[in-house]
């Protein structure tokens, strides 16, 4: 039996297509622009992001298509390589690529070899792609370099849904930040599989699951139930066994129907500030489609959004989002509009995508939400926004009948996190604490693993914090603190300590 | 049409009459009323019953988006490429 062997090249980018870098074949009844469309999207967003050189792997082993052919491809007549090839860009040209390389493989001691080489990354590594042998199918697992912070003026992006990953190149270990993409083969997954894949994949590094490849998630999904006929080759997934799916995966799956415009909006906004990707169901027509969320883009400074008189909503600085669609490719931006639906006398969420390199935009509407959360958190997004509009109107309450005071806007945000997470925001965050504060919060408050926070903030008001218990449920929720890092608002301490006393916690700060 | 545009205009402006003169004590420097009080109290019971009814329609829109059917778990999502 022949010995495989490994062949690593480099190529300047951008003087032949990759395509023809990678010398693919077009299947017999596929186009190449169809056959091809996610390959041509990569490489017009990594040339976006000032791709210079790749490096090609000939032989790559990816867990996600050994298992993918393993379970399917493998009792195909056609003999496909269980291998794939793997494509690595950097934004330095060929020559400084491996002059660098073989520095930091000539670096010790270990330290400084990967203190080097996650500077290096920082600097030129714009992430991978790997390359199935299948022809109508290219693109597998992808992960490229998110956009940066910075978006146009007034608007930041936010990409708290990307993960950590890491690769080696030539003994080199390369680190990129972003969310795992790939293409649907309508083989072992539709467009539902591979947008659970990309979701479970953030899910996985919070909280650490079961790692679930294509092949499985359908298995999973298909394990109790088929309405749609047989599960391989996919017929698509309905709601119903996509949250079978996460399930069986040890996560559990939050749905929510998008209903309103308001509530959709809050919901995504949690979700993606909490790092936690959500699936979305769109529909166009009769068509249904399912994305996954990596990123999203809101207005800074905050622009006041009131969803009722006097209390603000600061998930209406969410003006885009960035999904990863299997039909075109990762980050794709999708604008948020509101739609009026006249006949259910109801706004709705419509996500306008407009393609890369084409006039063209699609419109969907926003159907359904789906949020896998790890089971340890009991609350869920929608109890999350009921108990800070609770909140809110306490504070209104409170600042009327027991302060008299002027009438104010307030503003809310809410989120789910890690403790710890929260407590190193209050270190390294925008709304830092005192020292002393952070000391009294870690060394009076037990917390959950994972904290419900809401953070509310007014003219009259310093933002505030209230830290939820995240195992408690909506009937019996417990307020674990609050959380005032200033005092320099009139209204603040007052507040507060009034509020303490109505929740029963402390107030720290 | 949202469906929070309905109320009057009214709620955006500063209270009058008693709610005033219990301003200028406070701004004068008087104790801020305590909720031991059995005024303050029955102040607040109020207050809270005014902004829970207000608010009702936005809390119960959230509530909605969690009630799910038959119809929705048999929705077929399997847009190719």
């Amino acid at each position: 039996m022949a010995q495989s062997r490994q062949q690593i090249s480099f190529v300047s980018f951008g003087d032949r297509s990759l395509a023809d870098v990678l010398a693919l074949d077009v299947p017999p009844f596929t186009s190449k622009a169809e056959a091809h469309r996610q390959l041509e999207y990569v490489e017009g967003y990594v040339r976006d992001l000032d791709c210079h050189s790749l490096v090609v792997e000939d032989h790559y082993i990816d867990r996600d298509h050994m298992e993918d052919h393993s379970v399917f491809y493998s009792k195909s007549l056609q003999p496909y390589p269980n291998a794939c090839r793997r494509v690595h860009f950097f934004s330095c040209d060929s020559a400084v690529l491996k002059r660098e390389l073989k520095r930091l493989r000539s670096t010790a001691p270990p330290e400084q070899f990967r203190t080097e080489s996650a500077e290096f990354s920082k600097r030129f590594y714009l992430g991978f792609t790997v390359i199935k042998p299948l022809p109508g199918c290219p693109v597998g697992r992808t992960i490229l370099r998110c956009f940066a912070a910075d978006a146009d003026k007034g608007y930041l992006r936010n990409f708290s849904c990307a993960c950590d990953c890491r690769a080696h190149l030539l003994g080199v270990p390369l680190s990129i930040r972003g969310l795992a993409f790939q293409q649907q083969d309508l083989g072992v997954s539709a467009c539902a599989t591979t947008a659970l894949w990309s979701a479970l994949q953030r899910a996985r590094e919070l909280e650490e699951g079961a790692a679930a490849t294509p092949a499985q998630i359908t298995m999973r999904a298909s394990q109790f139930t088929l309405p749609f006929g047989r599960p391989m080759p996919s017929e698509g997934l309905s709601l119903d066994q996509m949250c079978q799916a996460v399930h069986s995966l040890g996560y559990a799956p939050n749905l929510y129907r998008a209903d309103t415009f308001d509530v959709s909006r809050g919901l995504l906004y949690s979700a993606v500030l909490s790092g936690i990707s959500p699936v979305l169901i769109i529909e166009r027509g009769d068509l249904w489609h399912a994305v996954a969320v990596a990123g999203m883009k809101v207005r800074r400074p905050h622009v006041r959004n009131l969803v009722y008189p006097l209390m603000d909503d600061r998930a209406g600085d969410l003006a885009a989002l960035y999904i990863h669609d299997d039909r075109y490719g990762p980050y794709l931006k999708a604008d948020i509009r509101r739609k009026t639906d006249n006949r259910r006398k109801k706004d709705r969420l419509l996500l306008e995508i407009k393609l890369r390199n084409s006039s063209v935009i699609e419109r969907w509407v926003l159907s359904h939400l789906l949020i896998p959360l790890h089971p340890k958190v009991r609350l869920s997004f929608g109890e999350l926004q009921r108990a800070a509009i609770r909140l809110v109107r306490e504070i209104h309450a409170h600042r009327q009948s027991i302060l008299a005071a002027r009438e104010t806007v307030t503003s809310w945000d809410c989120w789910i996190g890690k403790s710890h997470s929260y407590v190193e925001s209050l270190i390294l965050g925008e709304n830092r604490a005192p020292e002393s504060l952070i000391a009294t919060l870690c060394t009076t408050v037990p917390f959950s693993r994972y904290l419900g926070i809401v953070r509310v903030e007014a003219d009259d008001l310093d933002p505030v914090d209230f830290l939820l218990d995240t195992t408690s449920t909506e009937r019996n929720l417990h307020c674990l603190a609050l959380v005032r890092p200033a005092t320099s608002r009139p209204q603040t301490r007052d507040l507060t300590e009034l509020l303490a006393l109505r929740y029963g916690c402390s107030v720290i700060g | 049409m949202d469906i929070f545009d309905s109320e009057p205009k009214e709620y955006y402006m500063a209270i009058r009459s008693k709610a005033a003169r219990r301003n200028a004590a406070v701004a004068a420097g008087a104790a801020t009323e305590r909720l031991s009080d059995p005024k303050a109290q029955e102040r607040l019971t109020r207050a809270l019953a005014r902004w829970e009814s207000r608010t009702k329609p936005l809390v119960e829109a959230v509530r909605s988006s969690e009630h799910l059917t038959q119809k929705d778990f048999a929705i077929r999502i399997n847009t190719k490429a």
